[in-house]
C-alpha cells in the first residue's frame, strides 16, 4: 500500500517538477522593455526640458558642458545624465624644416621657424596647462589628453602609461617649458648660419631685424571653444619671447590652408584642431598611425608638396602593427609604444584635451541606469538593458533638420546607415558573430561562440608574416565567375582558425536563421566584389574598394557534421585573442554596417540592382547620377522589393549560391513569408535582433520598435545588464611631497593614494576594497617599482626608501602611480617630485 | 491695351525672375565650392577615425584616395564652374530639381521636389495660418483705432504694439513654451503630431492642438504690428475732405467707414496683405526650431549647411516665384483696386 | 421777427475749439436769418469763422470743436438738441445741403460718381433704382452734364465738372437750403464765369434758398441779394448789396477796407491797397471791437467794449461804434 503511495508521490512530485520546468523555458526572451518610441526635436534645449518634465524618457544626444550647466537646478536635478568622451582638441605643427638651420625662404624672403625646432615643439606639452583650458574653457566638460587613446575608455591605459613616463602633467610646467624653449632657441641662435641674424631683442626675439612670428590658425566658427583655446595658447607662447599672428579663420580657410597648401609656402604654423569621438574601442594602435604617420596623410604635406613632414621610423613601427606583422603581444604593444613615444617626442601634433558629452535621461522613468558606450554614448545596448517603469521606452532624437534619417536604409552600400539617428534605431534591430562589448571594446560573443581558435605563424626570412595551420582540404570558397562553390584542396595553410557555435533563432518574420545566411553571406561579398568580365552586373566598384580586404583575409571555411563551422583566415593578433576569434567568426552580413536580413531580401535587393525592377527605376548600392540607392524604408523601393520577391517567388528562384543547400520549397516559403512582413508592415526590415521595426511614419516623423519576444531568442532581459556589469578603477588623489631632502631622517619619500572603485553602469563609486597599487620612480636610466600597502577604506600607502634614492642627481622626477585589480579597468596617474 | 500691359509686365516678371536664379546659382556655385572641399575632408577624417578594417596601408591610402573624388563626383566638384552655374540654372528654370545631392525626406525619397513638397504644407499650415489670422485681426482692430482714434483703446493699443513689436518670435515662443507646455502642461512642446499619432479625425483635431502655441505665438507678436498699420493708412483716409463731404450728404457712418474709407484703403492694405501671405511661405527659421516644426525655412537653413545645392536652388525656386507672381499680380490689379492708376484698370 | 418767409434763423451761435493751445472762439454768438428764395452772401478773411458756421449749421464741426450755446431753427425747428441718428436721416441732405469748396476732393477716388449719386440718393429716399437713375440723369442734365458721367471716375473729370457733379448732388433732393461754401474759388476764371451763371440760373428755376459763402466780393455782389460781413469769428455788418456797396458813409470800417481792397478792372492801379495788420488769434481775441487793432478808425471805446449789432437803416446792421 506504502510503496503504491511513494509511486504516486513521486509521480506527483515529477509532474510539478517538469510543470515547473516547463514554465522555466517559457521564460521571457528579449529585451526589459515591450516598446521604443522616436521622436524628434529640433531644438537642443526643448529636448532637454522634455526629457526633464517626462515628456520623453530619454534625450539620445549628447549636448556640451556649457549646455548642461546653464540647465537650472530644478532641472537637473530630474535628469540623470551620462557622461561620454566625446571629440577632442590637438594641435597640428607645420615643422618646416624640421632640421638645422630652421629656416625656410618664401619667394625671396627668409623666414625662422621656431616650430622646426624639435624641443620647442615638444616643450609646448609643458607651456599649455591642459587642465586650466579643461576647467575654464571647458567649464570642467572634459579631460587633459596626451595622447589619442582617450583616458577612462578601455585598452587606452598603456598608451597613458607612455605619456606619464615622459612627465607628462594636466598641468603641465610652463617654468620648465620657458627654459625649455629658451634653451633650444639660444643653442639655434648659436648656429653658424643664423648667427648674428636671430637675436633676443628685450623680450622677442627677433630674425633678421623682424619679430620672430608664427601663424596660429584658430577656428573662430567655435567662439566658446577653440577660439579661446588659441587665444590662451598663443599669450603662452608670446611669454616665450615668440609672436603669435592670430589668424582667426573659419572652417573653410583653416583646413584649405592646414590640410590642402603646401608646407614650404609657410601660410601656417599651427592649427587648433579637432576631432569628432570614435567608437569605444579596446586597440588603437590604427589611431596612432592617423595622428603621428606621414603614411597616412594627416601630417603636414604631402609627397607631392615641395616639402611635406617625414619619419621614416615612425611609418615602419605603425605599419608593421597596422598589418599584424607580429608575433607576440609583447611585440605588439612594443612596436606600437614605441611608435608612440618617437610620436610624442617628435610633437608634429599634440593632443590638448578631450571633451564630454553628456547624455540625458529623465531619472524617474527608470529603475536603474541603463548600459552604454564608454567611448560613444548611448547605444543599442542602451535600449536592449533599459530599464523604465512603465516598460516603454520614449527617446528622443535631436536633429536640425527634424528629420529622424539622414541617409539611405541600404544594407549593403558603403553609404547606407551613414548617420547615427539611422544607426540608432537600426543596430537593436540585428544582431552579429561577435562585438566590441560597450564597456570593454572586448569582443565578445553575441551569436557566434568561439570554442576553439589558434593562431600559429612564423616570419619568413624576409620579415613578413607567414601561416602555419593547413587549411583542410575539404574547406570550401566561392567562385563568383564559376558561380559555384569549390573545395580548397590540400597543402595550403592559414595563419588562424576558428571553430564556432552559432546561436541560430528566427528572424523577426518567423522565419529560422540557417547556415544558408552564412553560406549566402560569404558568397554574395565574393561575387560583387569581383568584376567577372566586362559586363558582369554583380559587380560595384565602391563596394570591392570597402571588401576586397576583408575577403582576401577569409581562406575558407567547413560547415562539420555537428553543426559547428570551422573557418580559416590570415589574420594574426597576439594581443587578442577575441579580436582574432571576431575576425574568422562566421557573418551573416554584406556590409560595414552589420545589418542582417533574410538572404531572400539580399537577393530581391541584388537582383534589383542586377536585373532591374518593375518600376523601371534604376538600383544601385552606391549612390550617384540617374541611380537611386536600395532603401528598407523607402515606400517606392520597398514596393519594388515587394515586387522582386513575387517574380522570384513565381520563377521557382534559388539563388546560385544556395543550389545545393536551400530547396525550392524552403525558398518560396521564406519569399512568401517576406512578402507578408512587407505587407503588415510597409517596410522590408526583417532583422533577428531584440526589436523589430514595428512601424515607421514619415509624415508624422515617428518609429515603433517592439520587442522581439519569440521563444528561440536566445537572451533573456536580465542577461546582458549581468554580462556588462563591470568595476573601473579611480585614483582619486595622491599624496606626494613636492620636494624630498635626502637624509633628514624622514624614512623615504611616502606617499598615499586614494582609490576608488566605480561600477558601471550604475556609477555608483565607493572606496577600493582590494587591489595592487605601483609606485613607479621614473629616472633616466631605469625605472623603479614600489608596492603600496592597502590602508583600508581605499587608502594605500607605499614609501621610496633613502637606499633606493641616494645616487640620485638633484632634480624633479616622474612619479607614476597605477592601481589594478583583478577584472576592473585599470588607472594611472603622473605627479612628480623634486629630490635634494 | 491692357492686354499689351499685362503680357509685358509678366515678361519682365519672367525675365526678372531668370536673372535672379542664375544669379542665385553662380552665388551657391562659388562660395559653396570652398566650403565642400573642406567638408569634405573633415567628414573622411571622421569616418576613418570610425572605421574598424583590416586594411594594409596601402589600401588605407588607396581608400581615402578614392572616398575624396567619390565624394567630389557626388557634389558634382568634378565639373568646370560655369557647367554647373548654367545647368543647375537650367535645370532648376525647367522644374527639373533633380536630385538631391545628399538629403533626404522623410519617406527616403532623394528627389527634390519631394523633398520640398513635404516641408512645403507644414510651413503654410503654419505661418500661412498666422498670417491670415493676423491680417484679420490687424483689420478688425486697426479699424476700431482709426474711429476712435486717440481714444483710450487706441493708446492702449498702441503701446501694446511696441512693447511687442520688438519681441523677437522665437523668444516669446520659447516662454509661451515654458509657461503653457511645462509649467501647466496644457500643450505640447512642439512638433505636428504626438507620438504615436492618432488615427482618423483624432489626428487632424492632434494636428490642430499642436498648431495652437506656435500660431498662437506668431499672431501675438504679428497682429499689432498689421492692426498699426492699417489703423495708420485708415486714419488717413478719414481726414480726407471726401470722408467728411461723404458724412454731411448723410451716409451713415458704417458705410463711410467700411464703404468708402475701407475701399480707399484697399491698395495699400490689399499689397501688404498679399505679399505678407507670399512671404510666409518662406517660414521662420530660428521659430520652425524652436517648435521643431520642420518647414521650408529650416530646409533653407539646413541645405546650407549641408551644401546641397539642389534643394537650396529648389526652395529658392518656389519662394522667390510666389514672391515675383504676387508682385506681379499686384501690378495688374492695381489699376482695379485705384482706378486713380492709370495703367492698367478699366477704361 | 416771427416770419413764415424766413426758412432758417440762428440764434447767437457760438462755436468753440478746445484745442492743446486752448480755447478757440471760432464763432462768437452770431445771430441772422435767411429768407424763402434768398441768397444770402457770406464774405470775411479766411479763418474769420465762415465755414465753421455752416458746418455748424448741419452740425458737422470737426473734432476738437463743439457747438456751445444758441438755437438754429430750420423751417422752425431747433436742429441743435437733435441726435446724430436724426441729422443724418431728417436734416442733412433732405433740409440742407452744401456745395464744398475744393471739390477737387469732395469725392471718394475708388468710386465711381454714379455710384455716389445713387447711393446718396437711395440713402435718402425709397425709390426704385430706374426712378432714381432717371433723377441723377435729370440733374446732371441740368447742370449741364452727360449721361455717361456717371460710368466715371472722379479723377476723369476736369474741376468744372466735379463740380457740376457736386452741385447736382446737393440739389436732387430738393433741399430748403443749400450752402455754397466758396464752390468757384479753386476754379479758373472762365469755369468760375460758368458755375455762376449756373447757380443763377437753378435760383431762378428752382426757387432755391442759398447761403453763398466766398471771399471775392465780385463773385458775392453777382450771386447774393443779401451780404452778412464776418471778422473774427463776429459779425460785422448784415445787409444788401446797395445798402453795403452804395452807401459809402454807412460802412463798417472793415468793409470799406475790403471794398477798397478789391482791385478794379477799369481803374490804374499802381498799389493794391491792403488791410494792415494779420487776422487776430482767436484763442485770446482782442478786448473791445475785434477789428480796433487794425482800424484806421478806432477810438478809445473801441479797445473796451464790443459794439453790438446796430440797425443803422433798413435791412442794415452795422456794429461799430464810431457809426453809432
Amino acid at each position: 500500500m506504502s510503496k503504491k503511495w511513494m509511486v504516486l508521490c513521486l509521480l506527483g512530485l515529477l509532474i510539478i517538477l517538469s510543470i515547473q520546468l516547463g514554465a522555466s523555458t517559457q521564460e521571457i526572451k528579449g529585451p526589459i522593455v515591450d516598446k521604443v518610441y522616436f521622436n524628434v526635436r529640433m531644438q537642443e534645449e526643448i529636448g532637454l526640458k522634455d526629457t526633464a518634465e517626462g515628456l520623453t524618457d530619454i534625450f539620445w544626444w549628447g549636448v556640451s558642458g556649457p549646455t548642461i550647466m546653464g540647465l537650472d537646478q530644478a532641472t537637473r536635478d530630474k535628469l540623470d545624465i551620462y557622461a561620454v568622451p566625446s571629440g577632442s582638441w590637438s594641435i597640428n605643427f607645420n615643422p618646416i624644416p624640421n632640421a638645422a638651420p630652421y629656416l625656410v625662404k618664401v619667394e625671396e624672403k627668409e623666414y625662422f621657424n621656431p616650430f622646426a625646432i624639435r624641443e620647442v615643439r615638444f616643450a609646448m606639452n609643458f607651456l599649455i596647462n591642459r587642465k586650466y583650458i579643461v576647467d575654464e574653457i571647458l567649464g570642467g566638460a572634459g579631460g587633459p589628453l596626451f595622447t589619442i587613446a582617450t583616458p577612462g575608455q578601455p585598452g587606452t591605459y598603456k598608451y597613458n602609461l607612455v605619456a606619464n613616463k615622459m612627465g607628462f602633467t594636466p598641468e603641465g610646467d610652463e617654468k620648465r617649458a620657458l627654459e625649455d624653449i629658451a634653451n633650444a632657441m639660444n643653442e639655434a641662435a648659436n648656429l653658424p648660419e643664423l648667427k648674428g641674424r636671430l637675436v633676443k631683442q628685450g623680450e622677442w626675439w627677433t630674425f633678421d631685424g623682424e619679430p620672430v612670428t608664427v601663424k596660429f590658425l584658430i577656428r573662430v566658427d567655435d567662439p566658446q571653444g577653440r577660439m579661446r583655446e588659441g587665444e590662451y595658447i598663443s599669450n603662452q607662447i608670446e611669454k616665450a619671447g615668440i609672436k603669435v599672428e592670430r589668424l582667426l579663420w573659419d572652417r573653410v580657410k583653416c583646413i584649405e590652408t592646414s590640410y590642402y597648401s603646401d608646407p614650404a609656402d609657410y601660410q601656417w604654423n599651427m592649427y587648433t584642431e579637432g576631432w569628432g569621438a570614435g567608437a569605444t574601442r579596446a586597440f588603437w594602435e590604427h589611431i596612432v598611425a592617423q595622428m603621428h604617420a606621414p603614411w597616412y596623410g594627416y601630417m603636414a604635406g604631402t609627397p607631392d608638396n615641395k616639402w611635406y613632414y617625414q619619419n621614416e621610423e615612425i611609418d615602419r613601427l605603425t605599419q608593421k602593427a597596422y598589418t599584424g606583422n607580429f608575433l607576440t603581444e609583447d611585440e605588439y604593444w612594443g612596436t606600437i609604444l614605441e611608435a608612440l613615444e618617437l610620436a610624442l617626442m617628435d610633437a608634429c601634433r599634440i593632443q590638448v584635451v578631450y571633451q564630454i558629452d553628456y547624455y540625458a535621461t529623465h531619472k524617474d522613468s527608470f529603475n536603474k541606469r541603463m548600459c552604454y558606450g564608454l567611448g560613444d554614448g548611448l547605444n543599442q545596448w542602451s535600449l536592449i538593458t533599459a530599464d523604465t517603469k512603465n516598460k516603454e521606452v520614449r527617446v528622443t532624437e535631436f536633429s536640425a533638420k527634424g528629420a529622424l534619417f539622414m541617409s539611405a536604409w541600404d544594407p549593403i552600400g558603403t553609404e547606407g546607415f551613414d548617420d547615427v539617428y539611422s544607426l540608432a534605431i537600426a543596430d537593436p534591430l540585428s544582431e552579429r558573430g561577435m562585438f566590441e562589448s560597450p564597456v570593454s571594446a572586448i569582443f565578445t560573443s553575441l551569436r557566434a561562440v568561439p570554442l576553439e581558435v589558434k593562431t600559429q605563424v612564423h616570419q619568413d626570412d624576409s620579415g613578413e608574416v607567414v601561416g602555419d595551420i593547413p587549411i583542410s582540404p575539404e574547406a570550401i570558397k566561392y567562385d563568383s565567375a564559376k558561380k559555384e562553390w569549390y573545395k580548397v584542396g590540400p597543402g595550403k595553410t592559414a595563419m588562424s582558425t576558428g571553430t564556432y557555435q552559432y546561436l541560430y533563432s528566427n528572424f523577426h518574420n518567423g522565419r529560422p536563421m540557417t547556415i544558408a545566411n552564412i553560406l549566402y553571406a560569404d558568397a554574395f561579398v565574393t561575387e560583387w566584389i569581383n568584376k567577372d568580365g566586362e559586363d558582369d552586373k554583380y559587380y560595384d566598384a565602391s563596394y570591392e574598394e570597402y571588401h576586397r580586404p576583408d575577403v582576401e583575409i577569409a581562406q575558407g571555411m567547413v560547415l562539420n557534421q555537428d553543426g559547428t563551422i570551422t573557418t580559416y583566415f590570415n589574420y594574426n593578433f597576439p594581443p587578442s585573442k577575441e579580436r582574432v576569434a571576431a575576425t574568422g567568426s562566421p557573418a551573416m552580413y554584406v556590409s560595414g554596417r552589420y545589418i542582417i536580413l533574410p538572404w531572400e531580401i539580399f537577393e530581391a535587393l541584388a537582383e534589383l540592382v542586377a536585373s532591374g525592377s518593375e518600376s523601371g527605376r534604376v538600383y544601385s548600392f552606391t549612390p550617384g547620377e540617374g541611380v537611386e540607392q536600395v532603401d528598407l524604408l523607402r515606400p517606392s523601393c520597398v514596393k519594388d522589393i515587394r515586387a522582386k520577391l513575387v517574380e522570384l517567388n513565381n520563377n521557382n528562384h534559388v539563388p546560385v549560391s544556395l543550389k545545393d543547400f536551400v530547396s525550392v520549397e524552403e525558398a518560396k516559403a521564406g519569399y512568401t513569408a517576406a512578402i507578408k512582413w512587407i505587407d503588415e508592415k510597409g517596410h522590408a526590415f526583417i532583422g533577428n535582433g531584440a526589436f523589430y521595426l514595428e512601424k515607421y511614419d514619415p509624415t508624422t516623423n515617428y518609429v515603433e520598435l517592439t520587442a522581439f519576444r519569440d521563444p528561440t531568442y536566445p537572451f533573456t532581459p536580465d542577461y546582458w545588464p549581468k554580462v556588462f556589469a563591470t568595476t573601473t578603477l579611480r585614483i582619486d588623489s595622491v599624496d606626494i611631497p613636492s620636494v624630498y631632502v635626502r637624509a633628514s631622517e624622514e624614512g623615504g619619500i611616502s606617499i598615499k593614494v586614494q582609490v576608488s572603485e566605480v561600477l558601471y553602469p550604475d556609477g555608483i563609486a565607493k572606496a577600493a576594497e582590494s587591489g595592487e597599487v605601483t609606485v613607479l620612480l621614473v629616472t633616466d636610466e631605469q625605472e623603479l617599482p614600489f608596492q603600496a600597502n592597502f590602508s583600508g577604506a581605499g587608502m594605500f600607502e607605499a614609501n621610496i626608501p633613502e637606499e633606493a634614492i641616494e645616487n640620485l642627481a638633484e632634480d624633479s622626477y616622474t612619479v607614476l602611480i597605477s592601481a589594478s585589480k583583478e577584472g576592473a579597468v585599470p588607472a594611472s596617474v603622473a605627479s612628480s617630485t623634486v629630490i635634494y | 491695351m491692357y492686354w499689351r500691359y499685362c503680357l509685358k509686365r509678366i515678361i519682365y516678371g519672367l525675365i526678372t525672375f531668370i536673372i535672379l536664379i542664375f544669379i542665385f546659382s553662380t552665388l551657391f556655385n562659388t562660395t559653396m565650392e570652398k566650403t565642400l572641399k573642406s567638408q569634405i575632408e573633415e567628414e573622411i577624417r571622421a569616418e576613418t577615425l570610425k572605421m574598424d578594417t583590416k586594411m594594409t596601408p596601402e589600401e588605407m591610402t588607396h581608400f581615402i584616395a578614392e572616398r575624396r573624388t567619390f565624394k567630389q563626383h557626388l557634389y558634382h566638384l568634378d565639373k568646370p564652374i560655369w557647367n554647373r552655374i548654367v545647368w543647375r540654372a537650367i535645370n532648376v528654370l525647367s522644374l527639373n530639381f533633380g536630385k538631391a545631392t545628399i538629403m533626404k525626406s522623410s519617406a527616403g525619397e532623394t528627389d527634390v521636389w519631394e523633398i520640398i513638397s513635404e516641408c512645403l504644407p507644414r510651413t503654410i499650415l503654419l505661418f500661412t495660418t498666422a498670417i491670415c489670422i493676423n491680417i484679420i485681426l490687424g483689420l478688425l482692430l486697426g479699424l476700431k483705432k482709426a474711429q476712435k482714434a486717440g481714444g483710450f483703446m487706441d493708446k492702449l493699443t498702441s503701446i501694446g504694439t511696441m512693447v511687442v513689436y520688438g519681441m523677437p518670435s522665437w523668444w516669446l515662443g520659447m516662454l509661451v513654451i515654458m509657461f503653457f507646455a511645462y509649467q501647466l502642461r496644457l500643450f505640447p512642446s512642439g512638433s505636428l503630431h504626438s507620438i504615436p499619432p492618432p488615427t482618423g479625425l483624432a489626428y487632424y483635431i492632434d494636428l490642430l492642438y499642436h498648431m495652437a502655441l506656435p500660431v498662437l505665438t506668431l499672431v501675438v507678436i504679428g497682429f499689432w504690428g498689421s492692426s498699426y498699420l492699417i489703423r495708420n493708412i485708415v486714419l488717413g483716409i478719414l481726414q480726407e475732405d471726401y470722408i467728411m463731404a461723404t458724412r454731411t450728404r448723410g451716409i451713415p457712418e458704417r458705410k463711410v467707414l467700411y464703404g468708402h474709407a475701407m475701399r480707399t484703403a484697399a491698395p495699400p492694405i490689399v499689397t501688404m496683405a498679399l505679399l505678407s501671405l507670399l512671404a510666409s511661405v518662406g517660414g521662420n527659421i530660428i521659430f520652425e526650431g524652436i517648435f521643431s516644426w520642420p518647414g521650408l525655412g529650416n530646409l533653407y537653413w539646413i541645405s546650407i549647411e549641408q551644401n546641397d545645392i539642389p534643394v537650396l536652388m529648389g526652395n529658392l525656386f518656389i519662394t522667390t516665384a510666389l514672391y515675383m507672381a504676387g508682385l506681379v499680380i499686384l501690378d495688374l490689379i492695381y489699376g482695379f483696386l485705384d482706378p486713380r492708376i492709370k495703367v492698367g484698370g478699366r477704361r | 421777427m416771427i416770419d413764415n418767409n424766413i426758412i432758417l434763423r440762428v440764434k447767437n451761435l457760438k462755436i468753440q475749439f478746445f484745442t492743446t493751445k486752448g480755447v478757440v472762439y471760432a464763432v462768437d454768438d452770431i445771430s441772422f436769418w435767411l429768407k424763402k428764395g434768398e441768397t444770402l452772401g457770406l464774405v470775411g478773411e479766411s479763418g474769420c469763422g465762415k465755414t465753421t458756421t455752416v458746418l455748424g449749421l448741419v452740425k458737422m464741426v470737426p473734432t476738437p470743436g463743439k457747438i456751445i450755446s444758441g438755437s438754429i431753427e430750420v423751417d422752425g425747428e431747433n436742429i441743435i438738441p437733435l441726435s446724430e441718428n436724426e441729422m443724418r436721416n431728417k436734416v442733412r441732405w433732405t433740409k440742407i445741403s452744401m456745395v464744398f469748396q475744393g471739390a477737387m476732393n469732395c469725392l471718394t477716388p475708388v468710386y465711381t460718381v454714379g455710384f455716389q449719386m445713387m447711393e446718396t440718393l437711395q440713402k435718402h429716399k425709397e425709390i426704385p433704382y430706374a426712378e432714381a437713375k432717371k433723377r441723377i440723369i435729370n440733374y446732371l442734365k441740368l447742370v449741364g452734364l452727360s449721361e455717361d458721367i456717371i460710368r466715371r471716375y472722379p479723377h476723369e473729370l476736369s474741376g468744372g465738372m466735379k463740380q457740376r457733379v457736386v452741385i447736382a448732388t446737393a440739389l436732387f433732393l430738393e433741399p430748403k437750403i443749400v450752402i455754397c461754401d466758396e464752390p468757384t474759388t479753386a476754379l479758373d476764371v472762365v469755369v468760375q464765369a460758368q458755375i455762376i451763371n449756373l447757380l443763377k440760373e437753378l435760383k431762378k428755376k428752382l426757387g432755391l434758398s442759398v447761403i453763398f459763402i466766398t471771399h471775392d466780393l465780385a463773385t458775392e455782389a453777382e450771386v447774393a441779394d443779401r451780404l452778412i460781413v464776418m471778422y473774427a469769428g463776429k459779425i460785422a455788418e448784415i445787409g444788401t448789396n446797395e445798402n453795403i456797396y452804395g452807401n459809402k458813409k454807412l460802412s463798417h470800417p472793415y468793409t470799406k477796407k475790403l471794398i477798397q481792397a478789391t482791385p478794379r478792372l477799369h481803374k490804374k492801379v499802381d498799389e493794391l491797397s491792403f488791410i494792415p495788420g494779420t487776422p487776430p488769434d482767436l484763442v485770446n481775441p482782442p478786448t473791445g471791437c475785434r477789428f480796433h487793432p487794425r482800424c484806421s478808425e478806432a477810438i478809445e471805446r473801441c479797445k473796451k467794449e464790443e459794439p453790438p449789432l446796430i440797425e443803422v437803416e433798413k435791412e442794415h446792421w452795422i456794429a461799430c461804434w464810431r457809426i453809432n
